[in-house]
């Protein structure tokens, strides 16, 4: 799947919905709970997610590949991690800031 | 001279022609109160001259390093250029302090305990409400940042150990719990959009402003503005109150204060509202204190309720800062500067009735 910065998508097996913050150029297979996931609004989800991938998603929380090429925020939790293919996302921790008090 | 001796109309227009007359006000650490109080009253407007000699005021008095304080009496007096050149007013307007009394000598006295945030805070809210919000929130950061090197902060800071340590955690304390929890719910029929429930979530600290609750606020706010099948958004507070402002626990850790003007502008949750309500319908809903930033957050909401049990007020400047979460710029914009002065200088709590009858809050609602 082509994927552009602003894309919203959803699982196919759980809630979870993320909108693409940064896209890679090349397609990729972006997965949930290891399921291709869709266009927001298509098919009805149904299934549960493979092993290894069942982490879930966070509301609010950005996630991100190895490279760092692909971002995505969780704008609807679910049970499933996001992933490409097989391999899951990682939570992308905001920057800790100096304190401004 | 005395200054809270009202100055005639004549004599305030006379003193905006003085071109020497901001260094006959040069602030000393010895001065008195800077203030000066004008009387507008309408028997002292009628005996004064015309208005073509009024309209040079506004812009000369934006540089006094004094809160110019008006003295009017009814809602019904024309506007005029030099009501608009005070910083505040007192006046027998219903939902104002009277000119008469105590209301005078209480600015005063405020004003003496903390004068370079009072008069920092006058000379930001002369010029920030003309500006976009984005640009408001950062000079309203930058002034509070120079406060945060004043004397008045540094003797707050001082004598802060005499405040008591936040309680104990309990059984029931939520420390293991996220700061805000947010809940997205299906939105009803008529298609109007999902819903985002968000709720402030230390309960034990009356939901204290901490960085930790600025980060999970912002995370909400931040998906309300991404996604467009959110249409509303509600913020509330769990537990006894809707959110006591700042946490006090975390002031003083700025590493110095121009660090904390980056740092505060990194991640404005002020600004963060602002976006969400751009795309959204977002409210916030007020309960037993809704202090500083609880207010000041709530403000830029498109909708605000309160139960009746809600006490509102800005505490900062006696702390020797000014409200530094966006209230500079979000409470101006719903009842005016001339208000957001009084109830920032003077600390007072804000009667329902006349955060109702102001604007700060749009309806009151049963305890739910």
């Amino acid at each position: 799947m082509e994927l552009k910065a602003g894309s919203r998508l959803q699982s196919s097996i759980c809630d979870t919905q993320i909108m693409v913050v940064k896209a890679p150029a090349d397609d990729v297979d972006i997965t949930c709970g290891g399921v291709a996931m869709v266009a927001v609004g298509d098919n009805p989800v149904a299934g549960n997610p493979a092993d290894g991938l069942a982490e879930g998603s966070a509301m609010g929380k950005r996630y991100t590949n190895e490279d760092g090429s692909l971002e995505v925020l969780c704008t609807k939790p679910g049970v499933g991690s996001v992933g490409l293919g097989e391999t899951a996302l990682q939570l992308k921790d905001a920057k800790p800031l100096p304190a401004s008090d | 001279m005395n200054q809270l001796r009202p100055l005639t109309p004549a004599q305030f227009v006379a003193l905006a022609a003085n071109p020497f007359a901001v260094d006959d006000m040069a602030v000393r650490p010895t001065a008195a109160s800077p203030i000066c109080v004008v009387d507008l009253r309408a028997a002292a407007i009628n005996s004064t001259v015309g208005d073509a000699d009024h309209a040079g005021v506004l812009e000369s008095v934006g540089a006094w390093p004094v809160v110019v304080v008006g003295l009017i009496d009814s809602a019904a007096q024309p506007p005029s250029p030099l009501v608009d050149a005070c910083d505040t007013l007192l006046g027998s307007h219903p939902s104002l302090p009277a000119a008469e009394g105590p209301a005078p000598d209480q600015l005063a006295a405020a004003i003496s305990a903390s004068p370079v945030a009072s008069v920092a805070l006058a000379q930001l809210l002369r010029f920030s409400p003309g500006l976009p919000v984005r640009e408001a929130l950062r000079a309203e950061s930058l002034t509070y940042s120079v406060l945060q090197s004043g004397p008045t902060h540094a003797n707050w800071l001082a004598s802060r150990s005499t405040i008591a340590p936040s309680p104990a955690p309990s059984s029931s304390s939520t420390a293991d719990q996220p700061a805000v929890i947010i809940q997205r719910c299906p939105g009803t029929s008529n298609g109007d959009g999902d819903a985002l429930q968000v709720q402030l979530n230390r309960p034990e600290v009356h939901n204290a402003f901490s960085a930790e609750m600025r980060d999970g606020l912002g995370e909400a706010l931040r998906v309300a503005a991404a996604d467009p099948s959110i249409g509303r958004v509600r913020i509330s507070g769990r537990g006894p109150s809707f959110c006591a402002g700042g946490d006090l626990r975390e002031f003083g850790q700025a590493p110095d204060p121009a660090t904390g003007h980056l740092a505060r502008m990194a991640r404005h949750p002020g600004q963060f509202m602002h976006l969400a309500g751009a795309t959204t319908a977002v409210s916030a809903h007020l309960h037993g204190v809704a202090v500083g930033a609880g207010i000041e957050l709530s403000a830029f909401a498109t909708e605000v309720t309160a139960t009746s049990d809600t006490e509102i007020w800005l505490p900062e400047v006696a702390m020797g800062l000014i409200p530094g979460a966006g209230g500079t710029v979000s409470i101006p914009r719903r009842i005016g500067r001339h208000r957001t002065m009084f109830m920032a200088l003077t600390g007072q709590r804000i009667r329902r009735d006349t955060a109702v009858s102001w604007g700060l809050v749009d309806r009151l609602v049963q305890p739910g």
